[in-house]
């Protein structure tokens, strides 16, 4: 247990988390190498070993929710096994937690959160168990974060010393905790008085901090008494809650950066104007259950933070008898630093957000099934086996206990694939030719057109557009159409025309999708008038332009991406380019003039889902 | 573990109301509960069954596998004795329960096109790996989602009844009741229980007697009236908008021990039943909401 130097925080949070049954799902945050695993083992040697479940990240969503073994694979014909993995387990762990693939992550949240409902015959969650998972700080997707009720976070080496300092002044020691006293902390928890003081203090800190899961107040509260009880205290004292803020609130925090402004990677700017809307959503709320307020302080919720109650003060601690505005805003202070410090790894990452761990072709598990191969894949399909068996039944002895003979050769698997939308890319000429306020409303209007379609049919959309020198990424593929919608109202307009750099630019985003995504080939719609007169380095002729798209085009055609061309000219005066480009880059053409808006989308609908069927 | 009792929970009074009345009455046809984390959804859920008799919470996890859900071959007794046996599922199991999605805009979609078969029709078909079965799965569907973290598809959004949006509380005072009843639960979850078994029982009592009162209840034509022209005013297509606001009207006046349906219960159930139904357009701003409480408030003051 002493392997891990430093890193008394840590541990601290562990320890507290070991000794509260409340406090069940702590995530390990830190950097790569700042012995996160060690802390785990840490926490492991707490248990007994038929008490652990280490959950690898390849699991099988099967072997989560409980599988029936069968007999014909055990030689112990006796009560089959049909409980999930985490049945009884007093302690889970998962180590790689964000490499796990995206449903199975859920399915391991889902379980562990909602204890003791049964879903499956007699199937029943694990009751006490608690959870630990790692997270890379580099790599780390702050939504894995939001899961934990504690967060302990584990710091660089670099900063030991200065970390030290810090504790060593907080009059808290660095210690190692052992067996006996874990369990003679956790004796002591019950008996830990929370004051009615404290217990304002860490609503206020939890409604300032900006944190909206009102859940943070219940944890806030419980790690704090567990800290008290480590610290061998008979009542939660404000330091307690301060410490305690830092492993129950500094992860949420982030959550609500996330949830405000998912993409930006200007945290610190953020953090601010959370805030700020915290306030917000509380001054909309002034009178919210008011009437029920049995302490009467005008319900003005923002005062209740702001300035110090005066008329209540129960007596059961006498170190503080009123929660002061100094004292939520230095609790505030404290937990922004860490908070910016537990997501601050996330700047020098910006094009890490999405996409990491993908289902792969074999939809981790989870699917429908398509047809039954002899390649061995997770799941047996019984029915296919026995039908694989059926002729051979009258010359093979089945083994004892069974009806049926059944050999190896026999097994079928279930190839399942997984439903899924597809991924459609929008690349928007926004120059100069297309500026003209009719033509972009008919473009705006067709995009959104194929938005709410793609919304049904649960496709992912993404959009680059093009203008003056350069092209831009205007919306990472995603599936959030309010966003999406948002993003194409606040397309500029003008400039020339860059079509090189915007082919470029959709090839590459295509290319990386399809690398992420191996199930779905991205379709690319081009909304152009087929005209460049921007070559990529900016400063070339027209021709120099024109010829560069041409090659751009032509990479894009030896992809074999599906590709339509939209041409935005009108009637009159097209001279062709876009059909030409069409040409070039093996689409399909569009034009614009016969089309009205909603015949631009079926056109583009019905490219796409006569595919449709095999899905 | 026991459930945290549904009487102890603070606030949220909208949310309750809901799942009572889908308590009362299954035909309602669900709630869709929307809120931000920690705002006690499923710990609504889940002590909604212990104030109800005969019904249990279904639990059915968002990842989960097709097999299980719609049943599958029993492969334990078809190897011993050769015979086919269809193992049931989650669906089997939901029948006349609370078929409870957490997440349920993360439902994976092969999973959201079974749920909107069975909640169709109400049975459960299985017609796979040479099994051909059916039996009825009718259910309660209680789904809780965290719109932050994505849209819901539209047809499954119409399935549901009800819906309410939660908020966490922001009066500090009465977080703090929060936190001190959860305490009280946590350090001793019988003398908890024992402390709200009156009420429980009450409110047990109540939910049974509404059942009993419901097929009494009348709705006269007026009604029925206010309720088209309160749809065709909010241009709300769907036909089961109108249906489930009279069918969620009939059981509040019975959950209010009368047997007479009248205007102020309509418009109680339409801020329940209609608000999903306005966001035909995910794309556009999401205004609709307000424009149905302004539209109801006036409605209210105009009728007194």
């Amino acid at each position: 247990m002493k392997c891990l130097i430093g890193q008394a925080k840590a541990k601290r949070g562990i320890a507290a988390a070991l000794i509260n049954p409340y406090l069940d799902r702590v995530c390990i945050a830190g950097a790569r190498g700042t012995g996160k695993t060690t802390l785990l083992q840490m926490v492991l040697s707490y248990f007994s070993k038929e008490d652990a479940v280490i959950i690898p990240s390849h699991i099988t969503t099967e072997k989560l929710l409980g599988e029936k073994e069968i007999a014909l694979f055990s030689q112990n014909i006796g009560k089959p096994n049909n409980q999930s993995i985490l049945h009884q387990a007093k302690v889970v762990i998962t180590d790689q937690f964000a490499l796990m693939p995206e449903n199975n992550q859920r399915l391991v949240v889902q379980l562990l959160k909602n204890k003791g409902m049964s879903f499956y015959q007699d199937f029943h969650y694990p009751a006490t168990s608690k959870w630990f998972y790692c997270l890379d700080q580099e790599m780390q997707d702050t939504s894995l974060l939001k899961h934990a009720k504690l967060c302990v976070r584990l710091i660089p080496v670099l900063e030991v010393s200065e970390r030290e300092d810090i504790l060593v002044s907080r009059g808290n020691p660095e210690q190692e905790y052992t067996k006996e006293e874990l369990k003679k902390a956790k004796d002591r928890l019950s008996s830990v008085q929370i004051p009615e003081k404290m217990l304002q203090l860490a609503v206020e800190v939890v409604i300032r901090s900006g944190c909206k899961n009102q859940e943070a107040d219940m944890d806030l509260i419980e790690t704090a008494r567990s800290l008290a009880a480590l610290d061998s205290d008979q009542s939660v004292q404000p330091k307690h809650i301060e410490e305690a803020a830092g492993y129950a609130l500094t992860h949420r925090m982030g959550e609500q950066q996330e949830s405000t402004n998912p993409e930006n990677s200007e945290q610190q700017v953020n953090e601010e104007s959370s805030m700020n809307s915290s306030e917000d959503t509380s001054h909309s709320h002034p009178s919210s259950g008011n009437e029920e307020n049995p302490l009467d302080y005008d319900g003005q919720d923002q005062e209740a933070s702001g300035d110090s109650i005066p008329n209540e003060a129960p007596q059961d601690n006498p170190i503080i008898t009123e929660v002061s505005e100094e004292e939520v805003d230095q609790v505030i202070a404290s937990l922004k630093m860490q908070s910016d410090f537990l997501f601050s790894k996330q700047h020098t990452y910006p094009s890490s957000g999405n996409g990491k761990h993908r289902e792969g072709t074999s939809a981790g598990g989870n699917g429908r099934m398509l047809r039954a191969v002899q390649r061995p894949a997770e799941a047996i399909s019984l029915y296919h086996t026995l039908t694989a068996a059926a002729p051979y039944m009258k010359v093979r002895i089945p083994p004892e206990g069974m009806k049926l003979a059944i050999e190896k050769e026999d097994i079928r698997y279930k190839l399942k694939e997984k439903q899924q939308g597809f991924t459609i890319l929008f690349l928007v000429d926004a120059s100069r030719s297309i500026a003209a306020k009719k033509n972009m409303r008919v473009i705006k209007g067709a995009i959104m057109e194929l938005f709410q379609q793609a919304y049904q049919k649960r496709d992912r959309i993404g959009m680059v557009t093009f203008r003056k020198t350069e092209s831009e990424e205007v919306l990472s593929f995603t599936n959030k159409f309010a966003e999406a919608k948002r993003k194409l109202g606040e397309i500029p307009t003008g400039g020339k025309t860059p079509l090189a750099a915007g082919l470029e630019k959709a090839l590459k985003l295509c290319e990386k999708e399809k690398r992420a995504n191996k199930q779905g080939m991205p379709y690319l719609v081009i909304l152009t008038d087929g005209n460049a007169n921007e070559t990529l380095k900016p400063g070339g002729t027209a021709a120099q332009a024109r010829s560069e798209a041409y090659q751009t085009a032509k990479r894009i055609a030896q992809e074999q991406l599906p590709v339509t061309v939209i041409d935005t000219q009108s009637g009159r005066n097209a001279f062709g380019l876009a059909e030409e480009l069409a040409a070039v880059i093996e689409g399909e053409y569009l034009s614009l003039d016969t089309l009205t808006d909603k015949n631009i989308a079926k056109a583009v609908q019905s490219r796409l889902h006569p595919l449709e069927g095999r899905r | 573990m026991k459930n945290y009792p549904f009487t102890a929970i603070v606030g949220q009074d909208k949310m309750k109301k809901a799942l009572i009345l889908n308590g009362i009455n299954p035909k309602i046809g669900g709630v869709l509960i929307q809120g931000e984390k920690g705002t006690a959804k499923s710990t609504a859920v889940r002590a909604l069954a212990d104030v109800l008799t005969n019904t249990s919470v279904v639990n059915l996890p968002v990842s989960a596998t097709e097999d299980r859900v719609v049943g599958t071959l029993d492969m334990e007794h078809i190897l011993k004795t050769g015979e086919k046996k269809l193992e049931p599922g989650i669906l089997a199991k939901a029948d006349k329960n609370i078929l409870y999605v957490d997440e349920v805009n993360l439902l994976e979609d092969h999973l959201v096109d079974i749920l909107l078969d069975t909640a169709a029709m109400g049975v459960n078909r299985i017609e796979r790996e040479g099994v051909s079965y059916e039996h009825p799965s009718r259910f309660v569907l209680v789904g809780t989602m965290n719109p932050e973290e994505g849209s819901l598809r539209p047809q499954l959004l119409d399935r549901f009844g009800l819906c309410v949006d939660v908020e966490s509380e922001k009066n500090v005072e009465e977080r703090m009741e929060v936190v001190r009843r959860r305490l009280n639960f946590e350090q001793n979850q019988e003398q908890f229980e024992t402390k709200y078994e009156q009420d429980q029982n009450q409110l047990t009592y109540q939910i049974q007697h509404a059942k009993e009162l419901l097929p009494a209840v009348e709705v006269n034509d007026h009604l029925l009236r206010a309720v088209a022209d309160l749809s065709i005013e909010l241009g709300i297509e769907s036909h089961r908008a109108d249906i489930t606001v009279i069918i969620a009207a009939q059981t509040l006046a019975a959950w209010k021990q009368r047997t007479e349906v009248q205007l102020e219960d309509i418009y109680e159930a339409a801020e329940l039943a209609l608000p999903h139904r306005l966001l035909q357009d995910p794309l556009k701003e999401n205004t609709s909401g307000q424009k149905l409480t302004e539209l109801l408030n006036h409605k209210v003051v105009d009728n007194q």
